[in-house]
């Protein structure tokens, strides 16, 4: 089911109500069944998949807690390991490594018949495989227990506001939620609804409309330098508005059933550091990687030379869990590197970006204007469908020598488009100190009423009704 | 600030749903803003630009033909001298007013929505003319966002601009990552079916348009309601299946793909056979190199020689049925 799907709005407040109805072990239960429904829409075929990383896990986690040997611990662990990155090697990975060896023998004067398994993509491998993970490396590590509760573990891997595509929850935040009892609060549902709306009117609103941009420039990469540079711009707020969109829905849907879930973005476009950036942008992947990979290659701890390549090393990991493509690497390699040249500084991503007044210094603006290029920069290797093209690109970027007329600029931001990043460009800076744009708009209720059905409008008469996927489904 | 703390989850949902209720009020309240825009505003989607042109035509059909199809219908192809559009062909050869209420990636659902606006607008053209693309009958075809017109289908049936909007929002079906099946063989997802271009394998791009199964499609049973609905309007139309490129798929294409297409041909020429009204086969009448696929797009589109073609056998059809001599007399 898609979130913006006339089913998804049935099948909400049809969860919803059953769910509080219900006490706090049937409710799981109830959230494990609807989980499979959300997501056997799909494919029921690919609910297996869920089940053996669920059942696999659980398993495991309660064998390597009981071990009494490191070795029987190890070998626990590596069953979780294999099962789990062995599913998603196969079915993300290993046509990717099929061709690319075809490629290579090719390279050496050898012509194999070689046919790929043309396997299909399950949504959301990557989310619920990383998720379920951690719980088992974190009962291998000793930083959690592992739970006797299976149905409590079984909706913490399904739980379907964000089986799909994330925040990429911990065991040690949110299995504890399904564990404990919940209680209905009524401001963080509130809230919710207002986080869904926001997510909603990023998703159809912002990035539905500036991709039809984006897709016209990437499916032509000779284009003309500014063209192929609104295109990236473009991708820049549709990959923003669509993924954060996501995560706004999944977060604001969790709140209605008593889940606070992870943030996930944190306005990564007002970032005045690529280290920042990464702080604020799919926070969620990142501190994974970070505890999962760039902590066990040895961190920091191991000399300054070794900590860049490690970050390099843990990006580049980053940029593969992305996709089976070489541009994916390739994009995270190049975050990777420009992260590990910039000095450490400390994580402040729960406070606002560049503080909290009207606008930014001019050290600051300039800081942002040149991180958010590079973001764009690598996000040409993300979208593109392959390094050629993705070459073509930045040599008709890089060919621009004439700065745009006048009418050109004006004629660049009267399109709908660059009219609505504008707005919600604007409307994120002055609402950056709140999680959200929507939250605690004004005391008045008229106000709040007539801002969400403002909102609400722009979304049905401005959105994109074509249905696009969230971009992030495929990853 | 909110709710208060101690509000219980049922009263949320009902506010939720009062809301709801009082969003749709507002959108009623602002039909007639929509309305009084300009037709060529930028607050409009193209589509309601679209729906809102073809009201227009639909109103000044009366004695004239009206001409319902494709692409192929309205543009010609890029880089051609002779710019001429298939419809604009008709009406000159047959000197006759064709009036056209086409768009891209038409289809028999979509030719249903403009003969209900007909009813609704109360008009009566002379002749409607109908291309019908075996290519459309595909779910590969139906779901594909760009071809996804169900704002306009909406728009067009009840003239709501504002609950149109609404409506293709919550009704868009999202199946591109569906799996995909066809010829019983194979297995792949929409998403990959769409993104066949001009250098994919001929058997590929054939198959993204023609593989799917005829009785999944629902753009099959659009037809047949189509051509009851013009029945009982006891509308004088002419059909007819629009050329593809047979010879380039007979050479290129294995011969199972080669009778699936036959057989799904043979069907729908099949249902309009028995709708009892007229119809042309066209879909062999054009040579290969009569078409032209515009850069990297696989849809078959025909160049001013294969417009030509497909003109001169509509204009003997609609001469040899007598079908709008009772207007081009009376001019």
């Amino acid at each position: 089911v898609q979130f913006n799907s006339l089913a998804f709005l049935i099948f909400l407040p049809v969860v919803y109500s059953v769910y509080w109805a219900l006490p706090h072990r049937k409710q799981n239960q109830l959230l494990v069944g609807a989980s499979y429904v959300f997501y056997g829409w799909w494919d029921w075929r690919f609910l297996g998949l869920i089940l053996i990383s669920s059942l696999v896990d659980f398993v495991s986690g309660r064998r390597i807690a009981a071990s009494q040997t490191r070795r029987e611990r190890r070998a626990w662990l590596a069953v979780s390991l294999i099962v789990n990155l062995g599913l998603l090697g196969t079915f993300k990975y290993l046509d990717f490594f099929i061709l690319s060896a075809a490629q290579a023998l090719a390279a050496f004067g050898l012509t194999p018949h070689i046919e790929t398994l043309n396997i299909l993509l399950p949504i959301g491998i990557s989310f619920y495989t990383f998720q379920t993970l951690s719980y088992t490396i974190d009962i291998y590590r000793g930083q959690l227990d592992p739970t006797r509760d299976a149905t409590a573990f079984f909706a913490f891997v399904a739980f379907f506001p964000q089986l799909v595509a994330g925040p990429i929850e911990r065991a040690s935040r949110l299995l504890i939620q399904f564990i404990r009892p919940r209680k209905f609060d009524a401001s963080l549902a509130a809230d919710g609804c207002r986080q869904m709306l926001y997510g909603l009117a990023l998703k159809v609103l912002l990035a539905d409309n500036v991709g039809l941009v984006a897709d016209e420039v990437f499916a032509d990469p000779n284009l003309d330098g500014w063209l192929c540079l609104r295109g990236v711009y473009c991708f820049a707020f549709q990959i923003y508005g669509d993924f954060a969109g996501y995560s706004h829905i999944a977060i604001g849907c969790a709140s209605l059933f008593g889940f606070r879930l992870s943030r996930n973005f944190a306005y990564p476009y007002f970032s005045t550091s690529m280290t920042e950036f990464w702080r604020r942008w799919h926070i969620s992947l990142s501190t994974w990687f970070r505890d999962y990979v760039y902590i066990p290659l040895g961190g920091n701890r191991k000399g300054e030379i070794r900590r860049r390549v490690n970050i390099v090393v843990t990006f580049a990991l980053s940029g593969l869990w992305h996709g089976a493509a070489v541009t994916f690497p390739v994009w995270g390699i190049l975050h990777g590197v420009w992260v590990s040249l910039e000095a450490r500084r400390p994580d402040s991503s729960d406070q606002p970006p560049c503080g909290s007044g009207l606008f930014p210094n001019c050290n600051q603006a300039l800081r942002i204007v040149a991180t958010f290029h590079l973001v764009c920069l690598a996000w040409i290797f993300f979208r593109a469908p392959d390094l050629s093209s993705a070459s073509a690109m930045i040599g008709s970027i890089a060919g621009i020598v004439t700065a745009p007329s006048l009418q050109e600029c004006l004629n660049l931001f009267s399109h709908k488009a660059f009219f609505l990043i504008a707005v919600f460009t604007l409307a994120e800076w002055l609402r950056r100190d709140r999680l959200h744009p929507l939250e605690s708009i004004s005391r008045y209720r008229l106000v709040r009423w007539l801002t969400y059905a403002t909102v609400a409008a722009a979304i049905v008469l401005v959105g994109e009704p074509r249905e696009a996927p969230f971009i992030y489904f495929q990853f | 600030m909110g709710p208060a703390r101690n509000m219980s989850p049922y009263r949320l949902l009902g506010s939720g749903i009062v809301f709801g209720l009082l969003f749709v009020v507002v959108l009623v309240g602002l039909e007639p803003v929509m309305r009084s825009l300009e037709p060529d505003s930028f607050l409009l989607r193209d589509d309601i630009k679209d729906v809102l042109r073809h009201e227009q035509t639909l109103i000044e059909a009366k004695g004239k033909i009206i001409y319902i199809g494709d692409s192929t219908v309205r543009f010609h192809s890029r880089g051609e001298a002779d710019t001429r559009s298939q419809a604009a062909l008709l009406e000159e050869f047959f000197t006759y007013p064709v009036l056209t209420a086409s768009h891209g990636a038409y289809g028999a659902r979509e030719a249903e929505a403009v003969i209900q606006a007909c009813d609704r607008l109360d008009c009566r053209p002379e002749v409607v003319v109908i291309g019908v693309n075996l290519g459309s009958f595909s779910r590969a075809w139906e779901l594909v966002p760009y071809y996804d017109h169900s704002l306009r289908r909406f728009c067009l049936r009840t003239g709501w601009i504002t609950l149109s909007h609404l409506w293709s929002h919550l009704h868009a079906p999202s199946q591109l990552s569906n799996p995909f099946s066809w010829a019983e063989r194979h297995a792949d997802s929409l998403r990959r079916v769409e993104q066949v271009t001009r250098d994919s394998p001929p058997d590929r791009q054939y198959m993204n348009r023609y593989g799917g199964n005829l009785d999944d499609s629902l753009s099959f049973p659009a037809l047949e309601r189509v051509l009851k609905k013009l029945a009982e309007r006891n509308q004088r139309t002419l059909l007819y299946l629009t050329p593809i490129n047979f010879e380039d798929i007979r050479r290129t294409c294995p011969p199972e793909q080669i009778r699936r297409l036959e057989d799904r041909r043979r069907r729908i020429l099949a249902v309009l056979e028995s709708s009892g009204h007229s119809y042309l086969d066209l879909s062999e009448a054009v040579p290969n190199d009569g078409f032209d696929y515009g850069g990297s797009t696989v849809t078959e589109h025909l160049i001013s020689y294969g417009r030509k073609l497909v003109a001169f056998s509509l204009v003997a059809k609609l001469r040899e049925t007598r079908m709008g001599q009772a207007t081009e007399e009376s001019r």
